[in-house]
């Protein structure tokens, strides 16, 4: 899909042990498969249908999306920053493309 | 919290329904009658039959699993939820997974989400997509087999699954949206 540009949030510094919160939003239509145009031809299913979220290699979360979410999937979480690294997400579309992300954080 | 608090009130409804028959006295609570005695929950059938095939017979208790979802949704295309489990989220006391239901959608489930110890706070948030007015369902399976579950009811306005898309007005909801340090 064109354009689709993963919007992440994640705080760059931490202390050990702290509880982060980590936002994550991604464009995408989510066509559900059960709407129609204005022709009356139904829109065949198109979602993202899995995400998961790795600290330094180690998965830390991980969704399986259903049609049932909105569109542009908003997910928030929460992880334990436990040392300095990188975050790695990843979404998984019906049409077999991967879109990635990633943010590092500091952690004191 | 809101959740409970709208349990404990008379819907409108029961109060309509109260004087249009002209009764006159106690106006019971509009509880629905999903709690048993022991404070397991009775879930739709559907629900049931979907959980039944993913991770198996058993009883789904209220307690410790909260949901937040606004009272009215204006429009079903995007509806914000809240889950959340007061848990340690220690080795041995974690959340393992938590599901969404909407069983008047044309799918039932909504998503689930896997989690560890790691976690730190068994909190999500995200945004649904609701084809009419209904209940809400929330399970949490725990590390230790314990089951947690919870109902919220919706009105929805404007339902989104199944209807004629149109595109000029989806995209202006959409535009509309925001999310804080997203955007």
């Amino acid at each position: 899909m064109a354009n689709v540009e993963p919007r992440i949030a994640v705080p760059e510094t931490a202390s050990k042990g702290d509880i982060i919160e980590i936002r994550t939003l991604i464009n995408h239509v989510m066509n559900n498969g059960y709407n129609y145009d204005r022709e009356g031809v139904v829109i065949p299913r198109w979602i993202i249908n899995t995400f998961f979220v790795t600290y330094n290699g180690v998965e830390v979360f991980r969704s399986n999306l259903q049609p049932g979410t909105a569109e542009n999937p908003y997910l928030s979480f929460f992880t334990r920053a436990t040392e300095s690294g990188t975050l790695e997400f990843t979404w998984l579309d019906d049409d077999g493309s991967v879109y990635k992300g990633s943010r590092s954080i500091a952690v004191t | 919290m809101q959740a409970e608090n709208r349990f404990l009130n008379p819907s409108r409804r029961t109060l309509l329904v109260s004087a249009g028959l002209g009764v006159v006295g106690v106006i019971t609570a509009g509880t629905p009658k999903i709690a048993r005695a022991d404070g397991a929950i009775t879930l739709p059938k559907r629900v049931a039959d979907i959980l039944e095939q993913n991770v198996g017979k058993g009883e789904y208790f209220f307690g410790a699993l909260w949901m937040e979802l606004p009272i009215i949704a204006e429009s079903g295309l995007s509806v914000p939820v809240t889950l959340r489990v007061e848990a340690e989220m220690t080795e041995a006391d974690h959340v393992r997974r938590m599901m969404v239901f909407a069983p008047e959608n044309p799918e039932a489930t909504i998503a689930d989400y896997i989690m560890g110890p790691r976690a730190g706070k068994a909190e999500i948030s995200t945004r649904l997509r609701m084809a009419k007015t209904q209940t809400i369902y929330a399970v949490a399976l725990m590390a230790n087999g314990q089951r947690w579950a919870t109902s919220v009811p919706l009105q929805v306005t404007y339902g989104a699954c199944v209807d004629e898309v149109d595109n000029f007005h989806a995209a202006e909801f959409l535009k509309r949206q925001r999310v804080r340090g997203l955007d």
